[in-house]
């Protein structure tokens, strides 16, 4: 991501869940050393937690590291990319979860052979790492082929009447990894098993007499495959063809509602309310964000939760409404509004609803909103002309108390720059974050 | 304390770090036993309780992401 500049100051930032060190003890395991330095490094957790077991184990090293950066690494605290790497946490989660649990799998279905084999059961060595490959190459496959619809390696069942083109092999449909990705687990994973069953014969003493079946097969297999090759690469790229057409074909069809819904609908508004441009101008501003959204792909909260962004955002377009007066938003980072959040919006809108009401006319009102890891800001700016805050009477609560006095009963604080004749006013509301209220 | 965590319900039971300390507590209580001479414990006895504590913690907790 990179660098946003203020609009105002020009001073440019860089979100703190990119550009700090941090564990996660929230998310991680212990005390979410491995979360936190995979998060930042954009790896993922388990493998760092695979690398301190095995130093651990090694030479005793992993467990000082780890007790090194328990001590040294600062807590993570609530972030202005929360939102962000809660959306990438949910994403990754079931990944995780299945390879979390193919592990301990694995590690679980060790201990028990390795249990066998200090008991000096007879069987222990024939089985023991035959196993062990088939439940590794087994495992491999089993993720890859089946799992939950949306999961990276899952498999979407055709529903009857689907069309061809769902009837992809399953094996080598990719929800989210990489083609070669794919392939390549589903290759290791066949090899383990094969590998398993040669292990076992070997040990078994049954592998001569296998390798003569295993010849015949291998012929009749070859043959088939010259056979049978040409119409099935054929088929695999007439189905690869339809199912592009088909999401061609759904994506055209779901740009052309959107637009009837929204564009279409407020051209023909723009079109009876042409008498009045302010209205005009207010219904193209607001289709325009509607349509910059939508293009973004940015996602619908839907856990009911207000977020300070979007909160801002539906302030102004509500001023902007009311009063023909353009309201530009800018926000760097986004946070969940508690109650001292909802507080910093209100007083926030307080000073857009002044500034559109005084300084209308100077031309657009300009917000910037900027959630950090210790404090939330919001600036509000017009060009209008100004005043002098002592001067303001002393019943006209407007400043004074939906603004001024609202941070501070809420833990933040106000401060307006204004300046008579003509100098504009900016107010800046701040909310400092993290402490106990 | 923050509203939103005044509006939570009471703390549920944290299932992955129950397993986990049981799991380490009887780890300790082997290590002890050996320590005392009632255990003798070698590499082949270690390793499968190694990788059983880990299996078992690992397990839990893809479990309860899975949740």
């Amino acid at each position: 991501m990179s660098d946003v500049a203020h609009p105002l100051t020009g001073a440019r930032s860089t979100p703190a869940s990119r550009r700090d060190l941090r564990r996660d003890p929230e998310h991680g395991m212990i005390a979410g050393v491995c979360e936190g330095i995979g998060r930042r490094l954009d790896i993922d957790p388990l493998l760092l937690r695979i690398v301190f077991v095995a130093t651990t184990f090694a030479s005793g090293l992993g467990i000082a590291a780890y007790l090194l950066a328990w001590w040294l690494l600062p807590v993570e605290g609530a972030q202005p990319a929360a939102a962000v790497a809660a959306a990438k946490q949910r994403s990754g989660r079931n990944r995780r979860a299945a390879l979390e649990v193919g592990i301990g799998v694995g590690c679980l279905v060790i201990s028990i052979l390795l249990t066998f084999r200090e008991l000096g059961l007879p069987f222990s060595d024939v089985l023991t790492w035959p196993l062990v490959l088939v439940a590794a190459g087994g495992a491999l496959i089993w993720r890859q082929s089946v799992g939950r619809p949306g999961e990276p390696g899952a498999v979407a069942l055709p529903a009857a009447g689907a069309a061809p083109g769902a009837l992809a092999p399953p094996l080598l449909q990719d929800q989210g990894d990489s083609r070669p990705a794919v392939i390549s687990r589903i290759g290791i994973g066949v090899t383990l098993v094969i590998t398993a069953a040669i292990v076992f014969l070997q040990f078994s003493g049954a592998l001569a007499a296998a390798s003569d079946v295993a010849l015949a097969a291998l012929v009749v297999v070859i043959a088939l495959v010259v056979i049978f090759a040409p119409f099935f690469v054929r088929l695999l790229t007439s189905l690869s063809i339809e199912r592009a057409e088909r999401i061609r074909s759904q994506e055209r069809a779901e740009v052309a509602a959107h637009l009837h819904d929204s564009v279409l609908q407020t051209l023909a508004l723009m079109q009876k309310r042409a008498d009045d441009p302010r209205e005009v101008a207010a219904l193209a501003r607001r289709q325009e964000r509607e349509l910059r959204t939508w293009l973004s792909g940015a996602p619908a909260r839907a856990d009911g939760e207000r977020w300070l962004a979007p909160a801002l955002q539906a302030a102004a377009d509500e001023i902007e409404q009311a009063h023909g007066v353009a309201i530009d938003v800018v926000a760097v980072g986004d946070a969940p509004l508690d109650r001292d959040g909802e507080a910093l919006v209100a007083a926030a809108r307080e000073a857009m609803l002044n500034a559109a009401k005084f300084a209308g006319d100077a031309g657009a009102v300009a917000v910037y909103a900027e959630a950090g890891a210790e404090r939330l800001e919001v600036f509000v700016r017009d060009r209008g002309p100004g005043f002098d805050p002592a001067a303001v009477p002393a019943d006209r609560r407007g400043v004074r108390e939906s603004i001024v006095g609202r941070m501070e009963r809420h833990g933040g604080r106000a401060a307006i720059n204004a300046a008579p004749g003509g100098g504009g006013t900016e107010i800046e509301l701040v909310l400092e974050r993290g402490e106990a209220s | 304390m923050r509203d939103g965590e005044l509006m939570r319900g009471p703390r549920e039971i944290d299932r992955v770090s129950l397993v986990a300390g049981l799991a380490f507590a009887a780890f300790g209580v082997v290590l002890l036993l050996e320590r005392a001479g009632t255990l003798g414990l070698t590499f082949g006895t270690m390793a499968p309780m190694a990788f059983a504590v880990v299996g078992v913690i690992l397990l839990v907790t893809g479990l309860s992401r899975r949740e």
